[in-house]
């Protein structure tokens, strides 16, 4: 726990974000220019297969966000640290991108190869539910009435939701599915073009390198946010006036009104 | 060719919706930068000038 206290607090300083986010850039490039120009397409689905290089590592990204969630929830209920709740949510919130990046491109990969945007397949099902589980944990914080009890509730979702995710990653297995099998990640050696492949491992290299730095980027934007509402709690409070005395008239109803 | 809308359209959603978050958590980052320099009695830091 403290390597990774320490590998927060190296990755939070400006000169290693600025250098994750050049790292990032040229990555994407790089991997954007392999997936697109030199990679051969697909013998069967052509070049639209090409969307591989960019759904199959948001995929990834969304799993290893929901995974630190996982463990950083695990750590808040075990520690009560509230750095590790800062930790979840930040992951949280990228692996909500990312997952609904995962099901927009698998829509747009799905269109010319399935002929369908959508269709209720176990897979897209399952990964819909996944979503939903975690846009509910970023929800319920905003119900939660002290950051105490806000903590204690979304490390114990973190924690439950994360049950949906080898769901997800086995539902091709378990039942009859429109989606494609598992070629990397599988018992026994890839299914793939070793060129393929490379580029894949390559992208998805890249995606976590990205996670890395928005990490580290949404880790500081926390800790202000935090700050600024210790700040805000911080201030005083204006007094309530005294009631003032009521003339002795007044009160026994020397107001006329009628 | 006929495939090239799609591909084109994944690539750049993944962009943008990478710059959208990172453009996001660069605001909300100045806008508690300024409540806390607000609150604290601070001037408000100046913004990096342009190169």
């Amino acid at each position: 726990m403290k390597s990774i206290d320490r590998l927060l607090v190296r990755a939070g300083t400006r000169r290693a974000q600025r250098l994750l986010g050049w790292t990032t850039l040229a990555g994407f490039a790089l991997t954007a220019a392999l997936g697109l120009f030199v990679v051969p397409p697909d013998a069967e689905q052509g070049d639209v297969q090409r969307l591989m290089y960019v759904h199959v590592p948001a995929a990834w990204l969304a799993f290893l966000s929901f995974g630190v969630v996982f463990v950083a929830s695990v750590a808040y209920l075990r520690t009560g640290r509230i750095r590790w709740d800062r930790v979840a949510v930040s992951s949280a919130e990228i692996g909500v991108l990312f997952c609904v990046l995962t099901l927009a491109l698998g829509s747009l990969w799905g269109r010319p190869v399935w002929g369908t945007w959508w269709t209720w397949d176990p897979r897209l099902t399952t990964t819909v539910v996944l979503l939903l589980i975690y846009v509910g944990y970023l929800s319920l914080r905003n119900v939660a009435d002290s950051p105490a009890r806000r903590a204690h509730w979304s490390a114990v979702v973190g924690v439950v939701g994360f049950v949906d995710v080898p769901i997800v990653h086995m539902s091709v297995v378990w039942w009859r599915s429109l989606h494609q099998q598992a070629t990397v990640v599988r018992p026994g050696a890839p299914t793939m073009d070793t060129r393929m492949l490379l580029v894949l491992l390559l992208a998805t290299a890249v995606f976590s390198v990205a996670y890395g730095y928005l990490m580290a980027v949404r880790l500081r934007v926390g800790r202000l946010e935090d700050h600024a509402a210790a700040t805000v709690m911080s201030q005083p409070r204006p007094r309530a006036k005294a009631p003032q005395p009521v003339p002795a008239g007044a009160r026994d109803g020397g107001l006329d009104h009628g | 060719m006929a495939d090239l809308g799609y591909i084109v359209t994944g690539y750049a959603s993944t962009g943008v919706a990478l710059l959208w978050y990172r453009w996001r958590l660069a605001r909300r980052a100045r806008r508690a930068c300024n409540l806390i320099d607000a609150l604290s009695g601070r001037r408000a830091r100046p913004r990096r000038a342009p190169r």
